[in-house]
C-alpha cells in the first residue's frame, strides 16, 4: 500500500488532534482492535453524536459561505450518517491512515465535501483551521476529495456512482487477505441513477460481500428537482432487496437508529440502509429544495443559517436528557 | 525458447499471467466474462481464490480494480481494448488515473486484432485516450519473449499501467536475449538512412518492409517504441537525429497514437519530414487481420513507399517553405 501522508503531516495532525480533542469531549474509552495498532475508539452517547452532526453543519455552513461555492444540501442531509459512521462505527487511526485494517469509508457521492472534511478533520487526519481553505487554490480540500492529496480519503470521489464500485473492490479485496476491517459508502439518492451503481449492486450480492455496507443518504432531492420527478428510484426497497442487499430503512437523522441500523450483522449479505433524510435539514429555508443543492447564502442567509443550527445544536443538551450509552463495538482480533 | 511458429499473443499472456499469479501472490485479475478471449482462465484455473469475473459490466470492473487495489492487491483488469477505454472511461480517468491507483489495465484485441467481429470490436482509439490521461504508463506488446518479459515489470511497476495486447497470430521479432526495461525503446536495426518507429505486432512488417528497403539500396533503422509513455524522447532524438527522416508505423489511428506522439516530439525538437503509417482516420470493417491491414494503409509497401517519400522530401528539403521556393524552378 503506498503511504498517502508524510511524517511531518502526521506530527501536524497528531498536535491539532490532541489540542481539538473533540473525541475526549465524548465519554471515550479506547478498546484494542485490529492487527496492528490500536485505533482510537471511543464509546459514545446518541446525545453527544447528535451534537457533533450540528458542529459539522456549522463547519461545512463556513466553508462553502467563506469558498463562495460548494454543496450545502447534500452535506446537511449527510450530517448524521457521516457522524455515526465515523465517529461511532469505523475503527481508524488518524495517527496511523494507512492502517492496513483500518476500516474504509467511501464517500461516493463528493460533492457533500464539506461535511466530509469538518469530520476528518475532527476525526484528527489534518488540522482544523485547514478547513478554512475548502476550494481555495492551492488546497488540499479541493472541490471535491482527492485521495492522494488529503489523508483520510480513502478514494477520490465526484463523478456520481464510481465509489460504489469501489467499495465493492475493496471488499473484495479485504476479505481475501482475511482481514476485520469492513467496508462502507455514502451513497446519495440521485446518484443511484448511475448504471455503474446497479453493476457494483450485482457483484457485491454475487460475492456474498457481508463486510460490506451501501449508506444509502435519500433525501429526495437532486441537482433539477425532486427524485421522483427526474428519475423515479421508487420502490428502492425492494429493488434493493432484489439485488441480494439486506436493506435496513431508517430515520437517517436520528444517530440511535443509525448506530442500530449499522451494528446489524448480515455476514452473507452485503448491508443497504435506506437512510430517510431531508435535504439541507436543519435550517428551514434549505431544507427540501433542488435550489440549494448547490447555492451559496448571501450574508444575511447566513446568519440566520447560522442561528438556526446553534439552536438545533443547543436544543440536543445531554443535561436535559439522560444519555443513552451506545458501546461502540470493539474489533475481535 | 523463440516462437517461430504463428502463436496468439493472447494465448502467451494467458500462460505468462498464470506463471505472474505462482511468482507474486500480490497478483489478482478481473474480467468481465472475456477470460475465453483474454485467456485469464489459465490464472483462474490454477487460482480461483484471486479470480474475480464482474460479468458484462465494464464500468463496476474498472472500479472493482481499482478498489481491489485499496485493499493492497496488484489487479490486472481484462477486457477488449475499447470497452477499457470508452465504457469503462470515467472510471478509467477518475479511479485509476487520476486517483493513481496502482492498476494494471490490460487491453486485448488491440487495433484490427478482432477482425471478424467488425469496426466495434476494433479499438483504433484506445491510445489516444490512455494518452491523455495523466499518471498512466502506456505500454503496447510486439511479441511473445516481450510479453513474457514485460509482464513481471509490469506487475512491479507502481502505479496504473496500460498494457496493450493483441488477438493477432504472431512470430517472435526478439530473440531470447533482449532485455526490456519500461520507457526505454529498443534499436532493433541501426545505422540506417531513414528511420522507421512502430510498436506492437505490426513491427514484423516494419522489418519486412526494412528488407524490401535494404534490398533496393536504402538501409533503415527499426526502433521499437514498446512504452508510448513515457516516451522515451532521448532514444527517439538521437536516432533521428542521424537520419532526419521518419516514419512511424501504429496498428491505430494515426491522431492520437505513436505517429501523434513522435510528430509532437520532433515538431518541438527536431523538425523533419515524417509520414505516419496507420489508420487514416476511419473505421474499419469485418475481414481477414492481414488483409485489413493492408487495405487501411498498413501494407509493407505503404511502409516503403512512405520511406521513399520521407527520403525524397528530406532531400530535396521541401519540408522547409523557404527552401522549397528556391528550390522550385
Amino acid at each position: 500500500m503506498p503511504l498517502l501522508i508524510n511524517q511531518k503531516l502526521v506530527n501536524q495532525t497528531l498536535v491539532c488532534y490532541q489540542e481539538e480533542n473533540v473525541l475526549s469531549s465524548l465519554s471515550s474509552k479506547s478498546f484494542v482492535g485490529g492487527c496492528q495498532k490500536p485505533p482510537m475508539k471511543p464509546l459514545s452517547d446518541v446525545q453527544s453524536l447528535q451534537r457533533l452532526a450540528w458542529k459539522l453543519r456549522l463547519d461545512a455552513l463556513k466553508m462553502v459561505f467563506g469558498a463562495k461555492s460548494g454543496h450545502l444540501g447534500g452535506s446537511f442531509s449527510a450530517a448524521e450518517l457521516i457522524t455515526t459512521l465515523y465517529f461511532y462505527k469505523a475503527h481508524l487511526d488518524p495517527r496511523n491512515p494507512g492502517w492496513e485494517d483500518r476500516d474504509r469509508i467511501f464517500v461516493s457521492k463528493g460533492h457533500c465535501a464539506p461535511v466530509y472534511y469538518a469530520a476528518l478533520s475532527r476525526v484528527g487526519f489534518f488540522p482544523r483551521q485547514e478547513l478554512a481553505t475548502f476550494r481555495q487554490l492551492g488546497s488540499r480540500l479541493q472541490g471535491h476529495p482527492d485521495r492522494l492529496k488529503l489523508p483520510g480519503v480513502e478514494m477520490s470521489s465526484g463523478p456520481l456512482g464510481l465509489g460504489a464500485s469501489a467499495a465493492v473492490g475493496c471488499a473484495l479485496g479485504l476479505r481475501l487477505r482475511r482481514s476485520p476491517a469492513r467496508v462502507y459508502c455514502l451513497l446519495g439518492d440521485g446518484e443511484t441513477q448511475e448504471g455503474i451503481v446497479w453493476e457494483s449492486a450485482m457483484c457485491a450480492a454475487k460475492y456474498a460481500l457481508g463486510n460490506l455496507t451501501f449508506v444509502l443518504d435519500y433525501n429526495r432531492y437532486q441537482l433539477s428537482g425532486p427524485v421522483e420527478r427526474v428519475m423515479p428510484l421508487e420502490p428502492l426497497e425492494q429493488k434493493w432487496q432484489s439485488f441480494g442487499f439486506d436493506v435496513r430503512r431508517i430515520d437517517g437523522h436520528d444517530v440511535g437508529q443509525i448506530v442500530e441500523a449499522l451494528d446489524r450483522d448480515s455476514p452473507e449479505q452485503p448491508g443497504l440502509i435506506l437512510a430517510l433524510t431531508v435535504k439541507g435539514k436543519g435550517v428551514s429555508f434549505m431544507e427540501s429544495s433542488s435550489a440549494w443543492h448547490g447555492r451559496v447564502p448571501t450574508p444575511e442567509e447566513m446568519a440566520a443559517a447560522q442561528q438556526e443550527i446553534r439552536q438545533n445544536l443547543e436544543a440536543v443538551s445531554p443535561a436535559h436528557d439522560a444519555p443513552q450509552t451506545v458501546a461502540a463495538p470493539g474489533r475481535k482480533s | 525458447m523463440n516462437v517461430t511458429q504463428s502463436k496468439q499473443l493472447r494465448a502467451t499472456y494467458g500462460e505468462a499471467l498464470a506463471e505472474l499469479g505462482a511468482a507474486d501472490s500480490r497478483v489478482v485479475v478481473v474480467d468481465a466474462d472475456m477470460a475465453e478471449g483474454t485467456m485469464t482462465g489459465g490464472f483462474k484455473k490454477r487460482f480461483p481464490e484471486r479470480f474475480f469475473d464482474v460479468g458484462v459490466a465494464e464500468q463496476n470492473l474498472m472500479g472493482v480494480g481499482a478498489g481491489l487495489s485499496l485493499a493492497g492487491w496488484i489487479p490486472f483488469v481484462n477486457t477488449f481494448a475499447w470497452l477499457l477505454v470508452l465504457r469503462a472511461g470515467d472510471p478509467l480517468r477518475t479511479l485509476v488515473s487520476y486517483a493513481r491507483t496502482n492498476v494494471k489495465v490490460v487491453a486485448g484485441y488491440g487495433g484490427f486484432s478482432g477482425p471478424m467481429d467488425g469496426a466495434t470490436h476494433q479499438a483504433i482509439m484506445d491510445l489516444a485516450v490512455v494518452r491523455a490521461l495523466p499518471n498512466m504508463t502506456v505500454v503496447v506488446a510486439s511479441d511473445h519473449h516481450q510479453v513474457r518479459s514485460l509482464l513481471p515489470l509490469v506487475a512491479d511497476l507502481e502505479g496504473p499501467v496500460y498494457l496493450r495486447l493483441s488477438r493477432a497470430e504472431v512470430v517472435d521479432v526478439h530473440d531470447e536475449s533482449t532485455r526490456f526495461e519500461l520507457g526505454k525503446a529498443i534499436p532493433l536495426r541501426t545505422g540506417g538512412v531513414v528511420t522507421l518507429i512502430s510498436n506492437g505486432p505490426i513491427l514484423g512488417r516494419v522489418l519486412k518492409a526494412a528488407d524490401l528497403l535494404a534490398e533496393s539500396g536504402i538501409p533503415a533503422s527499426v526502433l521499437e517504441v514498446h512504452t508510448l509513455k513515457p516516451l522515451d524522447g532521448e532514444a527517439i532524438l538521437a536516432e533521428v537525429g542521424r537520419t532526419r527522416a521518419v516514419v512511424t508505423v501504429e496498428e491505430h489511428n494515426i491522431i492520437g497514437g505513436l505517429g501523434s506522439a513522435v510528430a509532437e516530439l520532433l515538431a518541438e525538437n527536431l523538425p523533419v519530414p515524417l509520414r505516419r503509417v496507420g489508420i487514416q482516420d476511419c473505421y474499419g470493417e469485418t475481414g481477414p487481420y492481414e488483409k485489413l491491414l493492408d487495405l487501411y494503409g498498413m501494407g509493407v509497401q505503404d511502409i516503403v513507399a512512405a520511406a521513399e517519400e520521407v527520403l525524397r522530401r528530406r532531400d530535396s528539403n521541401l519540408c522547409d517553405p523557404q527552401l522549397r521556393r528556391q528550390n522550385t524552378p
